[in-house]
């Protein structure tokens, strides 16, 4: 180590250290202790949260349950059979699509690429 | 309740020295260098109370899970730069919408200072402002070893990267605080 670095390495630790005016007030251990144990999430805390959610996620997929088999009554089952054809229709249509804009990220970077260069071109040609 | 709590936090913390020491010896003894290394990672006495404050709780309720056979140091510093690095993180958010970093950095104002003292509280000023504009990853090697006096191999064991690593990001690091330091005026 050089003296450059010793005399680096002094000033960084003059200047870092706590100074008498910056001590903190002394922290009291029991307080301390007493918040921790307070706000420490017990058994007893958690379990009515966990039975909340849990009858909470029932109840709701029992309503979706409920209202996806009234679905059809409601609708009558011939406007029903007409919506999942049209649905299936669509799907048919547009899956192919979904597929090629999801795999063709290259090419239509690749496409945009060639476009930009041509604009490019066309305007250093024109000017 | 104070008093009977009292004697429930008589808890033995295994020393380098194999002394065991109680929760409150414990406290009375590092909050300095906890609250020292949040105020200096920070910039704000507040912010480092309450990291401070959280990291002696999360070491209360750790105390059973804590093998006694290891020294206290390193795993009190591991949980107060892991606190610290967190509340950092919200601190710099807060602070963006807030004010400038330099204006947070709390130092002590320099008014009916002797000369000689000013010029010294103004290297200090500048040279913690330099170490707080230090990237996180430069900054918690940088105070565990300037404010904190670890060696090498400590400050690996509480950050877990390897020695070598470390002395590379101090190398690094007072390269990038030698810039800052010629740079300003």
């Amino acid at each position: 180590m050089t003296g450059q670095d010793q005399l680096e390495e002094a000033r960084l630790r003059r200047a870092l250290r706590l100074e008498a005016d910056e001590v903190p007030p002394r922290l009291d251990a029991v307080l301390i202790a007493a918040a921790a144990r307070t706000a420490r999430p017990t058994g007893s805390d958690v379990m009515p949260v966990a039975a909340a959610a849990f009858a909470a996620g029932w109840i709701v997929s029992e309503m979706w349950r409920a209202a996806l088999a009234a679905v059809p009554s409601v609708l009558g089952e011939g406007a029903f059979r007409l919506a999942i054809d049209a649905f299936t229709e669509a799907a048919i249509v547009l899956a192919p699509a979904a597929t090629l804009a999801a795999s063709a990220a290259l090419p239509l970077t690749a496409a945009a690429a060639a476009l930009i260069a041509i604009a490019l071109g066309q305007r250093r040609t024109h000017a | 309740m104070a008093l009977a709590r009292v004697a429930s936090l008589a808890l033995p913390f295994a020393e380098p020295r194999a002394r065991r020491v109680t929760f409150a010896e414990l406290v009375g003894e590092h909050q300095n260098e906890v609250y020292g290394l949040a105020l200096r990672m920070l910039g704000e006495r507040d912010a480092a109370m309450d990291v401070t404050s959280v990291v002696f709780m999360k070491v209360f309720r750790a105390f059973d899970r804590y093998d006694q056979a290891r020294p206290v140091r390193p795993w009190l510093l591991r949980i107060a730069v892991n606190e610290c690095i967190s509340a950092g993180r919200v601190l710099a958010r807060e602070r963006s919408r807030r004010l400038p970093v330099d204006a947070a950095l709390e130092l002590p104002g320099r008014e009916g200072l002797p000369e000689e003292e000013a010029v010294r509280s103004e290297d200090r000023v500048r040279v913690r402002s330099a170490v707080a504009a230090l990237p996180e990853l430069y900054r918690v090697p940088v105070l565990l070893r300037y404010f904190s006096g670890l060696s090498l191999e400590e400050i690996a064991g509480v950050t877990g990267r390897s020695a070598s690593t470390v002395g590379v990001q101090l190398l690094r690091a007072r390269a990038l605080l030698r810039g800052t330091l010629e740079a300003a005026p």
